[in-house]
């Protein structure tokens, strides 16, 4: 019996050493690495200002050391960012620029990283309140990027900053120009779904801008044009939102409640809208 | 005539510390599923990734193929892996253990060979059974997540108070439970099987016969070792949230530590139930003579 055990266990540590040197390094170790220093950041992220340096060095140690073992893999891809993020959140400007400019060089034909390594850029300039040298980065990204997703926010968000810092002709100006880059990248991708996320964006914008008569309108334009299930559970929040309370406007609220049910052929979704149209009728009575 | 559940144990006990040899059966299934669990251990690293990252991709999705979500769907890639050894190998070595024992009490030898091949005789018996109690165990699981999700909800909405916090930890024991009172039905099938040699139909009908007749006894009889697993159990329903305050690895450990503590409790508990077999077989030879 004794034999036959230490067999069993001689099988089982043979082939657990065997797979484990097989599978030694490559993108199972570099997640693991990675791992590792996030929920180090994330433990300490709370509270930065209070944190010893030494566990601040120890996170940024452990993601340089990924990108030096495994520069190549996918993870590394990540760990790029977090480490560009990593300085950012740490107030280390300057690395954060010099390691953004680095992912530019590596990553130069992946627009999602490029997208993201300008941006880093931007932020690290804007945090230092350097609004000339993170705008022409957020205007980089929003030009060359287009198509991502931090290419689309970047006009929004160029105005929201104008907003909070209660520059108000700036932020108007800029809200406009927002709402033309969305209109017109709608346009030239229109029934696309490119197109339909410029709508959202166009409605984000005009909603911001307080310009509630022409987010409405974007609303029933958008739900007119990409109808399918997925807009409409994005959408008809905005219906309730700006045409209900903000425009107090239930008739047309009740209008476009009742194209959709026309169009909707999922009977749970009919019921509530039915409801909500006969609510809405009701207390306009 | 009160059965003596104490004497049962001690003597239990003492027939598996004399003869470790009954053990063996249920050492050969741990091996077999430390084995199972060292290939999903390493199914995302290169070679075995190959062949699993695909079909884990598929049933689980992008972010199980990767550290640290390989080893979140590591216990649940287990228990199907466990599942299928149960139902090949567990059932039929769980009834060559109840043969080992039968042999030991009757002071019969202990060959190897000739317990194997005596139990493959009912092979296809236990083969059946083992799928019948694994379908069962589904759709216990299933009625009673039902049961209990429209009790609590009931409760919450009588009480005025959320269940969430409790739903966990109150849904693991309801379902541990719900196992126990299964099993006292059924646990008896595999040593009726080996020792009164009948069919499984008839085997799974005494063994009912005998869960009603005598619930209290092997309920009390299969508590023991049910209730020491049951930390296992509960640290398996929050290896999630446990992982997230320590380390991933941990679920590794969680579930190495329920193969090794089964060896133990599922011999006990098998044979604890063929010694009340036993000694009510020789109880009602005694009251027939």
């Amino acid at each position: 019996m004794k034999k036959i055990i230490w067999i069993m266990v001689i099988v089982l540590v043979g082939v657990y050493a065997a797979l484990a040197t097989l599978g030694t390094g490559g993108e199972y170790a570099a997640e693991k690495l990675l791992y590792r220093a996030a929920k180090l950041n994330e433990k300490i992220a709370a509270n930065p200002d209070v944190v010893p340096p030494k566990l601040v060095d120890s996170i940024e140690n452990d993601i340089k050391k990924l990108l030096k073992k495994y520069p190549d893999t996918e993870v590394a891809k990540t760990a790029n960012i977090k480490l560009t993020e990593f300085y950012i959140a740490y107030k280390k400007y300057d690395q954060a620029l010099a390691h953004a400019d680095k992912m530019i060089k590596k990553y130069e034909k992946n627009t999602g990283i490029l997208s993201m390594a300008y941006f880093f850029k931007g932020v690290a300039y804007e945090k230092q309140d350097k609004w000339q040298s993170a705008l022409k980065e957020y205007h980089l990204v929003r030009d060359n990027y287009k198509d991502t997703q931090l290419g689309m926010q970047m006009p929004i968000y160029i105005a929201n900053y104008y907003s909070r810092k209660g520059k108000i002709a700036q932020a108007e100006a800029a809200y406009g120009e927002a709402a033309r880059f969305y209109e017109n990248i709608e346009r030239e991708n229109s029934k696309k779904p490119l197109g339909y996320m410029a709508s959202l964006f166009l409605v984000q914008t005009y909603v911001k801008a307080d310009n509630f008569d022409s987010a409405a309108n974007v609303v029933e334009k958008t739900l007119d044009k990409y109808f399918s299930q997925m807009a409409v559970m994005q959408l008809l929040p905005l219906v309730e939102s700006i045409i209900v309370t903000k425009l107090k406007n239930p008739e047309k609220a009740v209008e476009i409640y009742k194209t959709i049910l026309a169009k909707s052929k999922d009977e749970k979704l009919n019921k509530v809208l039915q409801a909500r149209v006969e609510a809405l009728q009701k207390d306009k009575k | 005539m009160k059965y003596k559940i104490r004497k049962n144990w001690s003597e239990t006990f003492g027939v598996m510390a004399k003869n470790p040899i009954i053990l063996m059966p249920f050492v050969l299934i741990a091996f077999l599923e430390l084995l199972a669990l060292e290939f999903l251990y390493f199914s995302s690293r290169v070679p075995l990734s190959y062949i699993a990252n695909p079909i884990i991709r598929k049933f689980f999705g992008e972010a199980f193929i990767h550290y640290p979500g390989n080893l979140v769907v590591l216990p649940r890639l287990f228990y199907y892996k466990q599942v299928a050894i149960y139902v090949f190998v567990g059932a039929f070595l769980t009834a060559v253990a109840v043969n080992i024992f039968k042999n030991i009490k009757g002071g019969l030898p202990v060959r190897a060979k000739a317990m194997i091949r005596n139990t493959l005789k009912s092979y296809i018996s236990l083969l059946v059974y083992a799928i019948l109690i694994s379908v069962l165990v589904f759709f216990v699981q299933k009625a009673d997540t039902f049961v209990f999700t429209k009790a609590m909800r009931l409760l919450s909405r009588l009480l005025k108070i959320s269940i969430m916090p409790v739903y966990n930890i109150g849904f693991t024991l309801f379902l541990f439970l719900s196992n126990l009172m299964m099993q006292t039905f059924l646990i008896a099938t595999i040593p009726i099987i080996v020792i009164e040699r009948v069919s499984l139909l008839k085997a799974m009908a005494r063994s009912i016969m005998l869960g009603l007749r005598n619930f209290l006894t092997i309920f009390a009889l299969i508590f023991l070792p049910f209730f020491i697993y049951l930390p296992i159990i509960l640290l398996k329903s929050f290896s999630t949230q446990i992982m997230d305050k320590t380390f991933p690895e941990i679920s590794l450990y969680i579930t190495v530590a329920g193969i090794v503590i089964t060896i133990f409790l599922d011999s006990f508990a098998i044979i604890a139930v063929s010694q009340f077999l036993l000694d009510r077989k020789k109880s009602t030879a005694g009251k027939t003579a």
